[in-house]
């Protein structure tokens, strides 16, 4: 058991810098509960793996005897193995802490930029939080101030949905949280829009301005469709026209007849 | 770099009797996944290799006998 200490000091030690110490054992959890978690409490993490799924992939066949560790780099590549000794741990970790990887961290890093200007603005927020602990300060900066994009991002757009809200605009709100529930997924505005998309759904007077604005968007496709092309553009007056007979009253009807204008028919 | 490339194989080499047998070495390559049924001190969600992207970690085999 001398290795809790061991590994407790290294967590200590490195845990800010950004290194996180994981303590694999096949027992079961009740064993690894009561003579490791309730007799000492450690703050690294433990896990219970009695299928040995882990191990698996982490040896060749035969007997191993543990205890036996792997360092792995941010890059998530191992940089070493063997059975713990302090001196050369440390000197493991030196090499894992090696500021030349901030190279691919920093293409890492540019991909979750790329899926930020994508749209998949939960994707990124999510994944730079995985590179704010980082040795690398540049890269440390980079991931937060993809992460305050994403959060003011989400801000704004949040405001635009309370703004149409209370302004009744319950079908162009509605698309907006729809999309926030996609494009945000993970992020707290997406529990947010969840809520507010729940009461809309539940919501009986609602209905009639959601259903309205579903076959406004029918009427707006066609119209994209048509081109411009006068021939074409019988249909999408026709989709506009029931969207101002079946929904009157209602924002959607108000936009159709506004389209229908446009179009002079 | 090479002072730490040398210490690597005197790990190698210190480590070489009977109890590393059947470990593999993996020095250089992409960590192999890691999963369990339990975890502790991790927080809510089951970490994943995926997860531990950017950050510098140690995995050590264990028991508590």
């Amino acid at each position: 058991m001398a290795q809790v200490g061991h590994l407790s000091e290294l967590h200590e030690k490195y845990y800010a810098k950004g290194l996180r110490v994981i303590a694999i054992s096949d027992e079961p959890s009740a064993t690894l509960r009561s003579k490791l978690i309730e007799a000492k409490s450690p703050k690294y993490w433990i896990a219970s793996d009695p299928d040995r799924a882990t191990v698996a992939g982490f040896i060749d066949a035969g007997r191993r005897g543990i205890p036996h560790s792997y360092i792995v780099d941010a890059t998530g590549k191992v940089v070493g193995s063997g059975i713990p000794n302090d001196q050369q741990i440390e000197e493991l970790l030196k090499a894992a802490f090696d500021p030349s990887l901030g190279r691919d961290l920093h293409s890492a890093l540019k991909s979750l930029q790329k899926a930020y200007e994508k749209g998949d603005i939960g994707k990124a927020w999510a994944g730079a939080a995985r590179y704010l602990e980082n040795s690398d300060g540049e890269i440390s900066r980079d991931a937060q101030f993809l992460r305050e994009k994403a959060e003011a991002c989400a801000a704004w757009r949040r405001k635009m949905v309370e703004g149409a809200l209370e302004a009744k605009d319950y079908g162009s709100a509605y698309a907006d949280l729809k999309m926030l529930l996609v494009d945000y997924s993970g992020m707290e505005v997406a529990t947010w829009a969840a809520e507010q998309k729940k009461t809309l759904d539940d919501g009986p007077v609602v209905e009639n301005e959601l259903k309205g604005w579903e076959a406004l968007e029918k009427a707006r496709a066609l119209e994209q469709k048509a081109e411009g092309k006068e021939k074409k553009l019988g249909p999408a007056r026709n989709a506009y026209k029931t969207v101002v007979k079946k929904y009157p009253d209602t924002r959607a009807a108000k936009l159709a007849e506004e389209a229908l204008t446009r179009l002079g028919g | 770099m090479r002072r730490i490339l040398i210490g690597l194989a005197a790990a190698a080499t210190l480590a070489a009797p009977a109890s590393a047998e059947g470990w593999k070495d993996l020095t250089g390559q992409k960590v192999p996944d890691i999963s369990a049924k339990e975890w502790f001190n991790a927080g809510d969600k089951a970490p994943s290799v995926e997860d531990l992207r950017g950050t510098v970690w140690i995995l050590e085999f264990f028991a508590t006998w």
